[in-house]
């Protein structure tokens, strides 16, 4: 027994080390593998562009101005997002708002994509969601009609810098719901093409351009793909939003009709676009294990495959990755010749909980954020500002980095990402069904048509609901 | 006991008072964390989900679903598949090492120490590590494979090697505290049955079998139990491994449980997850009376 006595002293002190250790390597890298959607992306680079210098520079823009809030209020706000690359730019609006009240301490916080909606859904559940939330169209819906959001149409009422003309209709209309607004428009995202330059290079081959076509595309990616050697052309990935939604839409089909009522997944257009996309699978893109193992960007930073879909989002993994500058670019999606452009664009916000104890600081932050000064302290992010005019600023700051124009055009011919209700639940269903066509090698049609059914059938039940 | 104490009905009562007074942060705890959820979560496994954790009692609807949920069935067989290997072989595994580290060896400490690490970490930092090993294309195991001349395999993706991979990395992580439970049960076997076998001219083999074995069924019996209803209800090595939807590999490891957090959490449907955590809970209920009806069989208690 005194042996083992020994053994466990011996043991505590290990454990003490490697508990240390194991914590460490648990919190860096805690994320479980990529689902698709937004995927966390490393935190910016805290060398690059000091967020000081930047406010300092938007300052010509039109001076902040103190609003209905007395500036020497003092209390403390929490403030929740996800996708921590987007740090630097909140912190640079907040840091800008503190110049005014100084007193306001504003606590921010990310979770994980994934994390960030079990979270939110457990706090306004037990009544103690943060006083700033992002909003996303996947959930706004249900936020509202539960009330937990607070009513944010007048805040041009408590600054004098604010005003809903300024931005976008497009975000606008999907944050406004019983003629009330309930999110101040954040950024706009979309989806793009990443390319590997020196892939291109070394087969000799022209760049993608805007103006692709999905026949282009097909061609360079055989060009590409050399399988012995683990180089692929395409990465035709299992991912929704970042992935085959986008081509559904340029094909004439789509996810849901406009009033989101009905599924387009069986109509003839959806089904022969997902084909396309599992041609394209099959021949030149890495097996699926590879995106499952990894997340995208770094089978794309690798050197596995030369060409992939990407949310802007997550563009920061590679402008903050010193070691691939020069080496990518982006452009806009490939279309199929006889459709059109598109790309699955969304628009964020940032709302106020109905609950908040500290209502009136946060309305006045969100109005804030809404002002032009506001956007353009966050405008060196890798998400676009939603705001007239300062998206220029934000290709001004990125230009040196992509193709920012890529960007800029897309946003002319943007299809709303679809959200309805019981998202939550459909986009379970259609993500299932389609996830067997990669996995198990279910027939396409047969997958999306009953995709559409399923689909149709918690649609129906909505409907039915809201009545 | 009571002799020459004052009053003894008024301290029957103050024993009664005190008996409750101690007991009552467990039971109170069990009611409030335990047994309430368990009402409540059979009250909503009939019930319709709204949203923000409402619900509106209706009908067993969330069951016919669950018939008809194709997943339900393969989530069912996959738990069972790894909750009776992985249980078993750690069991044997664990007492084989245990028996081994009670000999007088060399360095015998060190080797407890290592054992012991894996129960040190997170079990969601061992199935990162684990994952990075199993990786096709980078994974340490792959590479060594390689490097003696082997193909790699896909461990995670591959139908045929997922389930294992998942086994593998539970049996692993749950050796140390066997290990250690069985080491303390060990010690506590008299030397003398050793020492019969001894002159008897018992193997090392035999020894194990015929005095150990039985000698520590007790604790063995409470390492089975602890065991499958923990393997019952695993969840976090294949969240780790595979995410919640997309990843090949998953239709071959997906549990119940990993099953209900996709419906709940995700999905946020809490009615149709509180009917699949009511299955798991009657497996597990199924299961555990089983053992301790077949306890009486085989377990000894050395009174």
């Amino acid at each position: 027994m005194r042996k083992l006595g020994k053994a466990f002293t011996l043991l505590l002190a290990g454990a003490l080390a490697a508990s240390m250790g194991a914590c460490g390597g648990g919190n860096s890298s805690s994320s479980a593998p990529a689902d698709g959607g937004n995927t966390n992306a490393p935190a910016a680079d805290a060398g690059n562009n000091a967020p000081a210098a930047d406010a300092g520079d938007a300052g010509d823009a039109g001076a902040a101005a103190a609003g209905a809030l007395p500036t020497d209020t003092s209390c403390e706000l929490t403030y929740v997002s996800w996708n921590s690359n987007q740090e630097e730019q909140n912190r640079a609006t907040i840091d800008a708002f503190n110049k005014i009240y100084p007193n306001v301490k504003i606590n921010l916080s990310y979770s994980t994509w994934d994390e960030y909606w079990n979270k939110l859904e457990a706090s306004a559940s037990s009544n103690q969601l943060a006083d700033l939330v992002t909003m996303h169209t996947n959930t706004i819906e249900m936020y509202v009609n539960n009330d937990f959001m607070a009513d944010l149409t007048d805040l041009d009422k408590i600054d004098p810098n604010f005003s809903y003309d300024n931005h976008p209709e497009d975000v606008k209309k999907l944050y406004r719901f019983k003629d009330k607004m309930w999110g101040v428009p954040k950024d706009f995202d979309c989806i793009v093409l990443i390319y590997n330059k020196t892939m291109f290079d070394e087969k000799g081959l022209e760049y993608p351009t805007d103006d692709w076509t999905w026949d282009q595309l097909e061609e360079a990616a055989a060009a590409l793909t050399d399988k012995a050697n683990n180089k692929y052309g395409f990465g035709a990935r299992n991912d929704e939003q970042a992935g085959w939604a986008s081509f559904f839409y340029q094909n004439g089909g789509g996810i849901l009709n406009e009033d989101g009522t009905k599924a387009l997944l069986d109509d003839p257009k959806t089904i022969e676009a997902m084909q396309w996309w599992m041609k394209m699978y099959e021949n030149y893109c890495p097996p699926m294990s590879t995106y499952s193992e990894s997340d995208p960007q770094t089978v794309f930073a690798a050197g596995t495959v030369a060409m992939q879909t990407i949310g802007n989002w997550d563009m920061n993994f590679y402008t903050d990755n010193e070691a691939l500058a020069g080496t990518w670019d982006i452009c806009a999606l490939p279309h199929p010749a006889n459709g059109t452009k598109a790309t699955i664009m969304n628009g964020l916000a940032l709302s106020v909980a109905a609950s908040s104890k500290n209502i009136d600081a946060a309305k006045q932050f969100a109005a804030y954020f809404g002002t032009e000064q506001g956007q353009m302290d966050a405008a060196m992010g890798p998400s676009i500002p939603c705001y007239t005019g300062v998206s220029d600023k934000w290709a001004e700051l990125n230009g040196d980095k992509f193709n920012t124009n890529a960007v800029l055009s897309q946003m002319q011919y943007g299809v709303q990402w679809v959200g309805t209700e019981a998202k939550t639940q459909w986009d379970a269903a259609m993500n299932t069904e389609i996830t067997k066509i990669y996995n198990e090698g279910k027939d396409i049609t047969a997958a999306l048509t009953d995709a559409a059914a399923q689909v149709n059938e918690i649609l129906a039940e909505e409907q039915a609901n809201k009545k | 006991m009571s002799a020459g104490r004052p009053s003894a009905a008024n301290k029957k009562y103050a024993d009664w008072a005190w008996g409750y007074f101690f007991v009552a942060p467990t039971v109170i705890g069990l009611i409030i964390l335990n047994i309430y959820p368990i009402f409540i979560t059979l009250i909503m496994s009939f019930s319709k989900s709204a949203q923000f954790g409402k619900f509106k009692v209706s009908g067993p609807e969330n069951y016919i679903k669950l018939l008809s949920d194709p997943e339900v069935g393969a989530a069912i067989r996959n738990t069972l598949v790894f909750t009776l290997t992985s249980v078993p072989v750690g069991i044997v595994i664990s007492l084989v090492l245990a028996a081994l580290m009670c000999q007088k060896i060399r360095g015998v400490g060190t080797y407890r120490v290592i054992y012991f690490m894996p129960v040190i970490a997170a079990p969601a930092a061992v199935a990162m590590v684990w994952r990075l090993m199993y990786n096709t294309d980078y994974g340490v195991l792959n590479q060594v494979l390689r490097a003696m001349g082997f193909q790699g395999i896909s461990w995670l993706s591959d139908s045929r090697y997922a389930m294992m991979s998942v086994v593998i990395t539970a049996i692993w992580g749950g050796l140390g505290q066997q290990i250690i439970i069985l080491i303390g049960a060990i010690t506590n076997v008299s030397h003398s049955y050793y020492e019969a076998a001894d002159i008897d001219g018992a193997s090392s083999a035999r020894k194990l079998w015929s005095i150990t074995v039985p000698l520590v069924s007790p604790s063995i019996f409470f390492l089975l139990i602890t065991g499958l209803i923990g393997a019952l209800k695993q969840f976090d090595i294949v969240y780790m491994f595979y995410g919640k939807r997309t990843a090949p590999g998953l239709g071959d490891t997906r549990t119940l449980i990993h099953k209900y957090y996709v419906e709940a959490f995700d999905v946020l449907d809490k009615t149709y997850a509180s009917a699949l955590v009511m299955v798991a809970f009657l497996i597990i209920l199924v299961f555990t009376v089983i053992q301790f009806i077949g306890q009486k069989k085989w377990v000894y208690y050395d009174d």
